[in-house]
């Protein structure tokens, strides 16, 4: 990068671009800004094809504060030039970034332990060291069939490091937290015991009362078929009606956000769930998992709420940014600014 | 002022046809767009400076989906009007 560019530079430039004289190309240089000007001093306004608009913008009177005695100062209205660049300025300014994207990024502890809860869950039906060796082939599909989350994240890591190139810093920890997860995984099935005294009961009635599922598992070795059908899965929720119901509103490792999204069709109004279940979900980070969920309904459309629909979903932004608060999260302050964002006015 | 008077105004002022005055225009913009967005930056006499800015990617709260999320890399263009220019149009204001 040099470090300035003589006004000669562009002159230059201009004039081979064009193929005219350095004569004609300087003049051209030092026409824009005057024609600018005087556009200005009639309009207001300015136009430049392929450049963007140069602009006269009002500033009111505002409050200021004298930075080196810190004392208060009116400042009178006054005009301020503002340039705002071309659609097409923005873009070539931003060529190599064009395919990207927003990523949400996963809270992987949480999705570590939910799959390691489902991954126990299968394991009361068959002997442990036959599913751990399982577990072990299936590490990375697993998610896939048990658990949502993991599953897009690895998609979307390959992508940013093929288009990041300085984020190549995510390879290392893609890999650091594939191996976390399978190191969870070992270690609840090699000691499902520690995790519950009902788990081992459980483990016990399973292979009591369910003898079709304990045969069903260590025949299907291979991963595709670790995808538990409709009615195995059916046979494995009656075990656990004890622990929890599943609604057939939520599926296994359901954010509260997707759930909404589901729902409403707009991720905006999970915080709508999270008021209505507030007895049930103790942290609106949580994933939900077969929770018994109140879906509230909506008076107007997710796309057009009624009055009483945005206060709803106001005080439940305050109920989340309450929470925030207490536990000294510092995205309390967001929550509180969507919060204004949706109170009827 | 919209485009079509700017290239107007430029072709009275040097004396040249329209079509003539409206390539000079495009190749002008052309020229200031390279030169920033390859060297960073560009004083135009008697107009102001152009700077690019980079914001690095970053993780970003997002209130919408309630958790962070990595915010790709953006430049932006900044503009900030020469010293002439400034004065020329305060004295122009305060009439």
């Amino acid at each position: 990068m040099k470090e300035k560019i003589s006004a000669g530079d562009i002159i230059d430039r201009l004039a081979r671009r064009s193929g005219i004289t350095k004569k004609l190309a300087a003049e051209v240089i030092r026409a824009i800004p005057e024609i600018i000007e005087n556009a200005l001093r009639s309009d207001g306004e300015a136009r430049v094809r392929g450049l963007g608009t140069f602009r006269l913008k009002t500033v009111a009177t505002k409050k200021g504060r004298n930075p080196l005695t810190g004392e208060e100062v009116v400042i009178p209205p006054h005009d301020k030039l503002v340039f705002l660049p071309e659609e097409s300025f923005r873009e070539q300014a931003n060529e190599e970034f064009k395919f990207l994207g927003i990523k949400v990024l996963e809270e992987e502890t949480v999705s570590g332990q939910q799959s390691a809860v489902s991954s126990q869950q299968s394991a009361v039906v068959s002997p442990e060291l036959e599913v751990s060796s399982q577990q072990s082939a299936v590490s990375s599909p697993e998610p896939e069939t048990r658990n949502p989350e993991p599953d897009e994240k690895t998609p979307e890591l390959k992508t940013q490091n093929s288009k990041f190139k300085t984020n190549y810093w995510l390879i290392p920890v893609a890999i650091g937290v594939v191996i976390l997860l399978s190191v969870v995984f070992y270690w609840r099935n090699f000691y499902p015991g520690q995790r519950s005294a009902v788990g081992s009961q459980q483990s016990a009635v399973g292979s009591q009362q369910s003898p079709v599922t304990s045969q069903q598992i260590p025949t299907t070795g291979t991963i595709g078929t670790i995808k538990t059908p409709g009615t195995q899965d059916s046979t494995l929720n009656t075990q656990h009606s004890t622990l929890n119901t599943p609604t057939p509103a939520t599926r296994v490792g359901t954010h509260l956000y997707q759930l909404a999204r589901e729902e409403y069709g707009n991720p905006f109004l999970w915080v709508l769930i999270y008021r209505a279940n507030l007895d049930k979900i103790s942290n609106p980070d949580q994933v939900v998992m077969g929770k018994d969920l109140v879906i509230p309904v909506l008076e107007g459309t997710p796309k057009k709420l009624t009055h009483n629909d945005s206060l709803a979903v106001s005080d439940g932004y305050r109920l989340v940014y309450e929470f925030y608060l207490e536990k000294g999260d510092s995205r309390a302050g967001e929550f509180k600014r969507v919060m204004e964002k949706f109170k009827p006015h | 002022l919209n485009t079509k008077d700017f290239i107007k105004a430029l072709a009275e002022k040097l004396e040249i046809s329209q079509k003539e005055a409206a390539r000079l225009v495009d190749d002008a913009s052309a020229v200031i767009r390279d030169t920033v967005i390859s060297d960073g930056n560009l004083t135009v006499q008697n107009l102001g400076k152009f700077q690019l800015k980079k914001t690095e990617s970053r993780e970003s709260f997002i209130p919408a989906i309630g958790r962070k999320a990595l915010v790709p890399p953006k430049q932006t263009i900044f503009f900030s009007p020469s010293e002439t220019l400034k004065s020329k149009l305060k004295t122009f204001g305060k009439k």
